[in-house]
């Protein structure tokens, strides 16, 4: 790390390239170790571009490399055409760490207050969030009192108090129930109207839901980058494994341990588990198969 | 907190002493000093240990501010928390100790300007240091192998060496053994604030859990 910055934010600086982001041919890791392995790609329009792979396949390695806070061993990050580590390019970027970041012995609205003074957001950026993550009542707790689920909503709160090109977001639903999730990744949404979204998740129906692009990474390289709906294909085939042992289904093809049909779509899923549970079959397993995003984890 | 115990620990023992033994007060403030300096700083570790654990640092890192500026600035912390501590314990201990009729002798003020400042502030830095290379390269830890057990454990080492050295050659080479302590104490620390860039490619740093 060469630049220092102070606390409070220095006055915006044109780059050349507005909000867009891109590694070339990057290779980044720690110490002796290279996690990620000639990674490139470029993103200019705005949405929510889902970083897809199994724990362990770089995701956060990457979001450290993009952010600056890693440099790569080999290859080079550009943020709005610059250098990342030239002047004004960080400020184009706010990356949200899969650690709740909130500094311990300060109650939650002081700690939405020490982002702010960092961000350069005023107090009543402090009350927006407050409302908008729904954490109003928790304003006067501390870190401590706080449960995991609250921690992740604080800790994304700080994402929303200054406005940013750049959204690098490390699992920020982690934590959350499915209700809190759903809200958080609209509010996610709405900002990927104007604003490039990288958000990593190693869950393939929540990048569906909210992704525009897939980033997959697998062993530390950049396995696909590609529209989520060309990633559909054009049939959906779903694979049952089932508890007791059957040699033939009527309706289905087989495949290893798999009774394979094809579905209309997800939304026949159900009637399918109730045709099966009408025939007195108990499911072991229901997934999809020929996915390539599926492919990626096994 | 340790900036409650280390000012209130000195101050007890200063105002003990200064009612019960103004020689004794003398002798053995100059040599404790330097202690309860480090003792009361230690709540800059403190905070940097949370900080890393929790995200702050790493998010802070990734806004741009140095790493090295982020290690600066916990010594600078920890040094005015010594500060606070020396210099409530040397105003209320030293006022006392006049206000009972005694005369501050020129060999306490030499001790306490060569010794004890000079020694409580290296030692203070060193120890955070310390505390921080410490931190940040294992895992979060409690107890005495954690960095805030561990750091004055070893940030102790150089008063009490000093003091050793100074038994065995004696008081006549007393300010080129203190001045040297110093002096190789603050080469240390430097050298290791000026790499503390090489820290941030190691996965623990950043990966505290």
């Amino acid at each position: 790390m060469t630049s220092t910055s102070p606390l409070v934010p220095a006055p915006p600086v044109a780059l050349p390239d507005g909000g867009s982001i891109e590694c070339r041919s990057v290779s980044s890791g720690y110490l002796r170790t290279t996690v990620l392995k000639e990674i490139s790609f470029s993103i200019r329009e705005p949405g929510v571009y889902v970083v897809l792979g199994p724990n362990g396949a770089g995701k956060t390695t990457l979001f450290r490399t993009l952010s600056g806070i890693l440099r790569p061993s080999e290859g080079e990050v550009r943020i709005g055409g610059v250098p990342v580590d030239a002047p004004g390019a960080r400020e184009q970027l706010h990356f949200l760490t899969h650690m709740d970041g909130i500094p311990a012995g300060l109650r939650v609205r002081e700690a939405l207050e020490f982002y702010a003074r960092v961000e350069g957001a005023s107090p009543s950026d402090v009350d927006r969030v407050l409302d908008q993550l729904q954490i109003r009542e928790l304003s006067h707790k501390f870190h401590s009192q706080l449960s995991a689920g609250q921690r992740k909503r604080v800790s994304v709160g700080r994402v929303f108090l200054r406005p940013r090109a750049l959204y690098l977001l490390d699992e920020p639903t982690a934590n959350l129930d499915p209700k809190l999730a759903k809200e958080i990744r609209s509010l996610i949404l709405e900002l990927s109207r104007e604003k490039i979204v990288l958000y990593s998740s190693h869950n393939l129906f929540e990048a569906r839901e909210i992704g525009r692009w897939v980033l997959a990474i697998k062993e530390g390289r950049l396995a696909l980058f590609d529209r989520i709906e060309n990633l559909r294909g054009a049939r959906f085939v779903v694979g049952v494994r089932l508890l007791d042992p059957v040699d033939s289904l009527p309706g289905f093809s087989r495949e290893g341990d798999y009774f394979l049909r094809e579905l209309a779509g997800p939304e026949a899923v159900p009637p399918l588990l109730r045709e099966l549970d009408a025939r007195g079959l108990r499911v072991r397993e229901l997934r999809e198969m020929n996915n390539p995003l599926e492919d990626l984890f096994t | 907190m340790p900036l409650l115990f280390g000012t209130g620990y000195a101050l007890l023992i200063s105002i003990l002493l200064d009612l019960t033994s103004p020689s004794a007060y003398a002798t053995v403030i100059s040599l404790f000093l330097p202690i309860f300096i480090v003792v009361g700083s230690m709540g800059g570790l403190t905070v940097f240990v949370n900080d890393r654990i929790n995200g702050v640092l790493e998010y802070l890192i990734a806004y741009g501010v140095a790493a090295r500026r982020l290690f600066a600035d916990i010594l600078l912390a920890g040094l005015a928390l010594g500060g606070i501590v020396a210099g409530t314990t040397l105003g209320i201990g030293l006022g006392l100790y006049v206000a009972e009729g005694n005369t501050i002798s020129p060999t306490l003020v030499e001790a306490l300007l060569v010794y004890s400042l000079p020694m409580g502030f290296a030692t203070t830095a060193f120890t955070s240091t310390i505390g921080m290379y410490w931190s940040s390269l294992t895992s979060p830890r409690e107890g005495m192998n954690s960095p805030t057990g561990i750091a004055p454990l070893i940030g102790l080492a150089p008063p009490a060496a000093t003091l050793a050295v100074l038994a065995t050659l004696g008081e006549s080479h007393f300010l080129a053994i203190v001045g040297g302590a110093t002096l190789v104490v603050v080469a240390v620390t430097s050298v290791l604030l000026r790499n503390v860039s090489t820290l941030l490619p190691n996965e623990r740093f950043l990966s505290p859990a």
